[in-house]
C-alpha cells in the first residue's frame, strides 16, 4: 500500500513536470512582441528593449523555463506583462472562487443525479423511466451557457429570485455569497447532473443484477428496499469516483459559466488575459488548471483504491 | 465544458460501473429505437448542411441594418438579427462550422489516438508508459486547449479543430488500448504471434477489425462533444471569426437582444442541442447494437 | 495614444438631438467642486455601485494606456490645477485662478491653500513643479500633448509659473485632463497599486477585472462627496451589465452599451435614462501610404460607398450622431460634414472605375469588439457592392490590433473608436497609423496652437478639419453616445462624457 502510494505520487510529480514543459512551450511561442504591444506606438526601440529586459524576455528559452519552474516551486506563478506585478495573488483568489463554484455545481449535480438516475433505473422499461432517461439525454445536450442565459433571464431578471451576476466572498457576507452562488451553481450543476445521472443509472442497474441483490430479493425484500439496504451503498462507490472525475469537467465548465455571471474566477481571468495577450498570466492560469486536474485525478485514484480493495491489485 | 465526458470516465482508473454504462444496453427493440432516432436526427442536420451549399432563402451574410431585429415574416421566416441578416439562412449555413469542426476534430483525435492506443495495448508493460503520456495530454481539457490555441495562434476554425482534436485524442487512445489488450489475449492473436506474424500484421488483421466498433462509438460520442465545445468557443468569441455564420456565434450575438428578440437565442440553441442529442443518441444506439458482438468475442 | 479598451462603444443621441447645444447640457450637472468647503455632502452613508464596461488593466495611467483608469481616478482620486466642465469650458480646481502672459508662454497659477494629499502631504507649488515636469517620463496617454511645457517655476508656496517652450492654445485643455493630475512625490513609487491624490475620494481597493472601491475623503478641501463609498463594477459584457442593473446588482450604468435595451429601461418606471455625448469618433481609417488607399479616388469611393446611417443602426442601434468629419459636436470647431459625402453607391462605383486600380482586394483589420465587428460586417457588404473585395481580419483588442495595425501599419482599412478628446490633432502627425501627411494641415494646427484667442484657434482648426475631410484619410462614421441608466433615487451624473474622469462626488444615492 505504501509503495503503491509512493509510486502514484512519483508518477504524479513526473506528469506535472512534463505538463509544465508543455504549458511553457505552448505559451512562449507568442505571435507578436509582448513588450511592444504593451508600450504602444510611441515607444522607442530602447524602451522596448528595456521592458524586454525587465520582463526577462531577452534570456534564452531554457533559462526562462527554469526560472519559471523555480518560481512555481516557490509558489510564484510569474509576472504579468500588463501590470508588471506578480500574478500569484490574483490567480490564487480566482482559484478559490472557481473551486467554490465547482463544489457548489458538483453538489447540485449530485442532488439531481442520484434520485434521477436511481429512479430511471428502477423504472427501466416503464414509460416514466423512459421519460426520465430522455430528460437526462436532453439535459446533456444543452450547452451550459445557454442554460445560464435562461436562468438569468427567468430567475434573476423576470422573477428577481437571485442576483444576475457578481460575486460576494463568503467571509464578507455569507448570505450574499449564497445568493450570488445559486444561479451559476445551478447552470453548472444541471447539465453535469444529467451526465452523472446516467452513471448512477448504469451503476444501479449493474447492482440489481448482482448476486447479493438476487439473494436479498429471494429473502423476500421488495426490490426497492433491497436496493436501499444493499445496493445503493455499493452503487455509490463508482458514482463517488465519477463525481471526483467530474471535477475537471466542472472546472472547465466554470470557465464559460463565469463569463455569463461575471464571476471573478479562473475562467474570467483566463479570458481577460487572453484578450490582453498577457501570456504570462495565461500561462499561470493554464498551469493552475492543469495542476488541479492532475491533482484531482491522483486523489480519485488513491481514494478509489482505498474504497474498493478489489481494485488494488488491478493495476 | 458542459459536455458528457463521453460515457467513459476521464480517469485512468475505470470503475466497473462505468464500464457497465453499457449494461442497460441489452434491451432488445428499444436500443434500435435509440439508434434509429439518433440516425434520423443526424440525417436531418447533415441534410441541412448539404442544402446550405445549394440553396438558402437569402444570403446569410447580406446585412440590412434598417430592417434589423424583425419578427418572422414571409420574407424572413424566422426574422432578422441585429445586423438585419436573415436568421433562417444564418441558421442553415451555421450548421457547416459545427459539423466541419466535429468531423476534422474527430479525425485528428482518431488518427492520433487509435495508433497510440494500439501501440500501448500491444506493447505489454511498456504500454503503461505510453498511457502516462496520455495522462499528461488528458490533463489539458479540450476546451482549455482550444482557448490557449486561440490565444497563441489567433482564433480560427483551424486552431479550434486542431486543439479539440488533440484534446480528444487521449479518449480514443484509452478505449483503443483496452480493446487491443482484449484482442491480444485471444487465441487467434496468440496463434498469429506463434506463427511468426509481425506485430504490424496482427495490428492490421486482428486488432483493427475487432476494435472498429468501439472506435466508431467513441467517434460518435466525441462528435457530440466537439459540437458543444465549438459552440462554447464561439460563444466566448474565440471560434470561427465573423462573418462566417455559426450557431455558437449566433448565440453570442443574440445575447444583446435577449429582451427584444428572445427567439434569436432560441433557434441556434435548439440547433446545437438537437445536433448534440442526435450524436449522443446515435452513439448510445450504436454502443447497444455493437456491444453484444463485442461480448461474444470476449 | 489613448484608445478605448471597452468592449464596444455604441452611439445614442438620436439624430435630431445630435447637435446638443453647448450650454444646455451643462445644466444640472455637477460641474465644479472648487467652491469653498461645503457641508452639503459628507453625511450620507450610502454606497453607490456603478457598472462600467471598460476595465482598467493597471492603476498607473502614466504608463498604461486605456480610458478606464482615467475614468475612475481622475477627478475622484486625483485632481489637476483646472478641470473641464460639462460644456467644455475650463474651470478652476486646485488652482484658484490663473493668468496667461501676452506671448502665451507663461501661465501664473494661484493655488488653493490648505489642500493635502490623502497621505497627509501638503499640496503646494513644489507639487505642481514635480508633477508637470514629470510628464515627459509618461509612456502612455499622450504625454506629447503637453510637450510644450518647458519647466515650472515655484514663485511661492501658493504660486506656480508654468513656462512653455512655444505657445500652445490647448495647454489648459490638456492640463484639465489626466496629464494635469497632481502627484505626491512620496507616493509615486506605488502608482500602480496605491493611488494617492487630493480628490474627494480616497482609493480603497481594486480587484482587477472585477471592482474598484473608493471611499469618501472626509477631510476633502472642497465639497465632500455625497456617498460614503463609490464602487466601480466592471462588466466585460454589455448584457451582463444590464442584467445586473435590472436585478439590483448595481445602481447605475455609465456609458451603457446594451443599447438595444435602452428603450425597455426607458419604459420601466424603476429606471431613468439620460443620453449625452462622448468625445469618441468611430472612424474607418485608411492606410494612405501603402496599398490601394494611397489612391484618393478610392478613398472617396469609400466615403460615398458606405451608408453611415445604416452603420449607426447596426453598431449603435441608431443612437449616437452620424459624423462625416473628425470632430465631435461638443468640439468648439465642430462643423457638420454628414452631407459632404452622401451615400451614393453609383458615384462610388464610378470613382472606383476612374481610379484605374484593378487589384481591389482590401485587408480590413477589425478589433474584436462588438461595435467594430458590426461596423465591419455592414461596411464589407457595402464596399463589396461597389467593386471592392473586402477581407475581414479580426484582431484581438487592444494587444493584437495595437501591434499589427497601429504600430506596424499592416492594414488597408481598419475601424476603431478614438475616445480621447480632440483626437483630431492626430492628423498633424504623419507617423500615425493612417500615415496622413499634409503640410498645409500641419501648418494650420501649428497656427491654431499659437493662437491668441478662441476665435483664431477655432478658425484655424476649422480650416484644418475642412482640408482633412477633403483628403478623406478615414471615413468618420459616428460619435458614440453617453448613455447613463440609473435606478430611481440616483442622480447627479454628468450627462456628457468629456473624455477625462467620471466625477462621482456629485452623485447621490438614496
Amino acid at each position: 500500500m505504501a509503495v503503491n502510494l509512493l509510486r502514484r505520487i512519483g508518477i504524479f510529480i513526473l506528469t506535472a513536470f512534463v505538463a509544465s514543459i508543455l504549458v511553457f512551450l505552448l505559451l512562449s511561442v507568442v505571435p507578436g512582441d509582448p513588450a511592444r504591444a504593451q508600450l504602444g506606438t510611441d515607444a522607442s526601440q530602447a524602451e522596448v528593449d528595456a521592458l524586454q529586459q525587465r520582463l526577462g524576455l531577452n534570456r534564452p528559452v531554457p533559462l526562462r523555463y527554469l526560472l519559471w519552474l523555480g518560481g512555481l516551486l516557490h509558489g510564484d506563478l510569474g509576472t504579468s506583462f500588463v501590470t508588471r506585478q506578480s500574478v500569484t495573488p490574483e490567480v490564487m483568489n480566482a482559484l478559490q472562487v472557481s473551486l467554490l463554484l465547482v463544489v457548489a455545481g458538483m453538489l447540485v449535480a449530485v442532488i439531481i443525479a442520484i434520485p434521477l438516475g436511481t429512479m430511471s433505473a428502477m423504472r427501466q422499461g416503464r414509460a416514466d423511466g423512459v421519460v426520465l432517461s430522455a430528460l437526462s439525454q436532453i439535459g446533456i445536450s444543452i450547452p451550459n451557457f445557454l442554460m445560464a442565459l435562461l436562468l438569468v433571464v427567468v430567475l434573476a431578471v423576470r422573477w428577481g429570485v437571485a442576483p444576475a451576476s457578481g460575486w460576494v466572498a463568503p467571509a464578507i457576507s455569507p448570505g450574499g455569497f449564497l445568493a450570488h452562488l445559486i444561479l451559476p451553481a445551478l447552470a453548472l450543476g444541471i447539465v453535469r447532473g444529467a451526465i452523472l445521472s446516467r452513471y448512477t443509472r448504469s451503476a444501479v442497474l449493474d447492482i440489481q443484477r448482482d448476486d447479493f441483490m438476487r439473494t436479498a430479493r429471494a429473502k423476500g425484500l421488495t426490490s426497492g428496499r433491497a436496493l436501499w439496504r444493499h445496493g445503493l451503498r455499493n452503487a455509490l462507490i463508482p458514482v463517488v469516483t465519477v463525481t471526483g472525475v467530474e471535477f475537471s469537467g466542472l472546472l472547465v465548465g466554470a470557465v464559460v459559466i463565469e463569463t455569463v455571471f461575471v464571476i471573478p474566477g479562473l475562467g474570467s481571468l483566463l479570458l481577460q488575459s487572453v484578450a490582453n495577450r498577457d501570456m504570462a498570466e495565461v500561462q499561470a492560469v493554464v498551469m493552475v488548471i492543469v495542476f488541479m486536474v492532475l491533482l484531482i485525478n491522483l486523489l480519485v485514484d488513491l481514494a478509489y483504491t482505498i474504497i474498493d480493495p478489489r481494485l488494488r491489485s488491478a493495476r | 465544458m458542459s459536455a458528457p465526458t463521453s460515457s467513459e470516465p476521464t480517469s485512468t482508473a475505470r470503475p466497473p460501473a462505468a464500464a457497465a454504462a453499457t449494461a442497460p444496453a441489452r434491451r432488445g427493440g428499444r436500443l434500435n429505437a435509440m439508434l434509429i432516432t439518433g440516425a434520423v436526427m443526424v440525417g436531418v442536420v447533415v441534410l441541412i448542411c448539404i442544402v446550405s451549399f445549394l440553396w438558402t432563402p437569402m444570403s446569410p451574410v447580406a446585412t440590412d441594418p434598417i430592417d434589423r431585429l424583425q419578427a418572422g415574416s414571409a420574407a424572413h421566416w424566422l426574422g432578422t438579427d441585429g445586423l438585419g441578416r436573415d436568421v433562417t439562412s444564418q441558421l442553415i449555413v451555421g450548421s457547416r462550422i459545427p459539423l466541419l469542426v466535429g468531423v476534422v476534430a474527430v479525425l485528428i483525435a482518431l488518427l492520433l489516438g487509435v495508433p497510440w492506443g494500439i501501440l500501448a495495448g500491444m506493447a505489454g508493460r511498456p504500454g503503461q508508459w505510453c498511457m502516462r503520456w496520455n495522462d499528461i495530454v488528458q490533463a489539458f481539457p479540450p476546451l482549455l486547449l482550444a482557448v490557449v490555441f486561440a490565444a497563441v495562434f489567433g482564433a480560427s476554425t483551424w486552431s479550434a479543430m486542431l486543439a479539440l482534436g488533440i484534446g480528444f485524442a487521449p479518449g480514443f487512445a484509452r478505449v483503443t488500448r483496452s480493446g487491443t489488450i482484449q484482442v491480444m489475449s485471444r487465441e487467434y492473436a496468440v496463434a498469429a504471434r506463434a506463427a511468426g506474424r509481425g506485430p504490424l500484421f496482427t495490428a492490421i488483421h486482428h486488432v483493427v477489425p475487432n476494435i472498429r466498433s468501439i472506435v466508431i462509438v467513441q467517434a460518435t460520442v466525441t462528435f457530440a462533444l466537439a459540437v458543444l465545445s465549438e459552440a462554447a468557443l464561439s460563444f466566448l468569441g474565440l471560434g470561427t471569426p465573423a462573418p462566417t455564420p455559426s450557431w455558437g456565434r449566433m448565440l453570442q450575438e443574440a445575447q444583446a437582444y435577449i429582451y427584444n428578440r428572445p427567439t434569436l437565442i432560441l433557434w441556434p440553441g435548439v440547433a446545437i442541442a438537437w445536433t448534440v442529442l442526435a450524436f449522443n443518441l446515435l452513439g448510445d444506439g450504436l454502443r447497444d447494437q455493437l456491444d453484444p458482438r463485442m461480448k461474444e468475442r470476449r | 495614444m489613448q484608445l478605448t479598451s471597452r468592449r464596444h462603444f455604441l452611439g445614442l443621441v438620436g439624430l435630431g438631438a445630435a447637435a446638443v447645444s453647448l450650454s444646455a447640457c451643462s445644466a444640472g450637472a455637477p460641474t465644479s467642486n472648487s467652491s469653498t468647503s461645503g457641508s452639503a455632502g459628507g453625511s450620507s452613508t450610502a454606497t453607490l455601485k456603478v457598472g462600467f464596461a471598460a476595465i482598467p488593466q493597471s492603476l498607473d495611467f502614466t504608463t498604461t494606456a486605456g480610458a478606464a483608469i482615467i475614468q475612475a481616478l481622475v477627478g475622484n482620486v486625483y485632481e489637476g490645477l483646472v478641470q473641464l466642465a460639462d460644456d467644455g469650458s475650463i474651470k478652476p480646481l486646485l488652482a484658484k485662478s490663473w493668468k496667461i502672459s501676452d506671448d502665451g508662454l507663461s501661465y501664473d497659477f494661484t493655488l488653493q491653500e490648505g489642500v493635502t494629499f490623502h497621505n497627509g502631504t501638503t499640496f503646494d507649488a513644489e507639487v505642481v513643479k514635480f508633477s508637470l515636469e514629470r510628464i515627459p517620463k509618461w509612456t502612455a496617454n499622450t504625454p506629447g500633448n503637453l510637450a510644450a511645457i518647458d519647466h515650472v517655476d515655484v514663485v511661492s508656496a501658493s504660486e506656480a509659473k508654468v513656462v512653455l517652450k512655444q505657445a500652445d492654445f490647448s495647454a489648459l485643455f490638456w492640463l484639465a485632463g489626466p496629464l494635469g493630475a497632481m502627484f505626491d512625490k512620496g507616493a509615486i513609487s506605488a502608482l500602480s497599486t496605491k493611488p494617492v491624490g487630493t480628490g474627494p475620494f480616497t482609493f480603497g481597493s481594486y480587484a482587477r477585472n472585477s471592482k474598484m472601491i473608493l471611499d469618501r475623503n472626509d477631510s476633502y478641501w472642497g465639497t465632500k462627496a455625497l456617498v460614503r463609498t463609490a464602487e466601480f463594477d466592471y462588466f466585460a459584457d454589455a448584457t451582463a451589465a444590464a442584467n445586473a442593473l435590472r436585478s439590483g446588482g448595481v445602481d447605475a450604468l455609465y456609458q451603457a452599451e446594451a443599447l438595444d435595451q435602452v428603450a425597455s429601461f426607458q419604459s420601466d418606471s424603476r429606471f431613468e435614462v439620460t443620453k449625452g455625448t462622448t468625445q469618441g469618433v468611430v472612424v474607418m481609417s485608411m492606410n494612405t501610404m501603402k496599398g490601394l488607399f494611397s489612391n484618393p479616388k478610392l478613398r472617396q469611393a469609400v466615403m460615398y460607398g458606405v451608408d453611415r446611417k445604416a452603420v449607426l443602426a447596426a453598431a449603435a442601434s441608431g443612437y449616437g450622431t452620424v459624423l462625416g468629419g473628425p470632430a465631435v459636436p461638443t468640439d468648439p470647431y465642430f462643423v457638420d460634414y454628414a452631407d459632404k459625402y452622401p451615400f451614393d453607391a453609383a458615384k462610388a462605383k464610378q470613382l472606383v472605375a476612374e481610379s484605374g486600380v484593378t487589384d481591389l482586394n482590401v485587408n480590413f483589420t477589425v478589433p474584436v469588439r462588438p461595435y467594430a465587428q458590426a461596423v465591419a460586417q455592414v461596411a464589407q457588404q457595402q464596399l463589396n457592392a461597389i467593386g471592392f473585395t473586402v477581407k475581414l481580419v479580426p484582431q484581438e483588442f487592444p494587444a493584437v490590433w495595437l501591434d499589427k495595425t497601429l504600430t506596424q501599419h499592416q492594414f488597408d482599412l481598419t475601424v476603431t473608436n478614438h475616445v480621447e478628446p480632440r483626437s483630431v490633432t492626430n492628423y498633424a502627425n504623419p507617423k500615425y497609423y493612417w500615415s496622413y501627411d499634409n503640410a498645409a494641415v500641419q501648418k494650420l494646427f501649428a497656427d491654431a496652437a499659437a493662437a491668441k484667442d478662441d476665435a483664431a484657434f477655432v478658425d484655424d482648426t476649422k480650416k484644418a478639419v475642412a482640408q482633412i475631410v477633403t483628403d478623406a484619410p478615414g471615413n468618420w462614421l459616428y460619435n458614440p453616445p453617453n448613455i447613463v441608466i440609473t435606478r430611481k433615487g440616483v442622480s447627479g451624473f454628468s450627462k456628457n462624457y468629456m473624455g477625462v474622469g467620471i466625477n462621482l462626488a456629485g452623485v447621490s444615492a438614496s
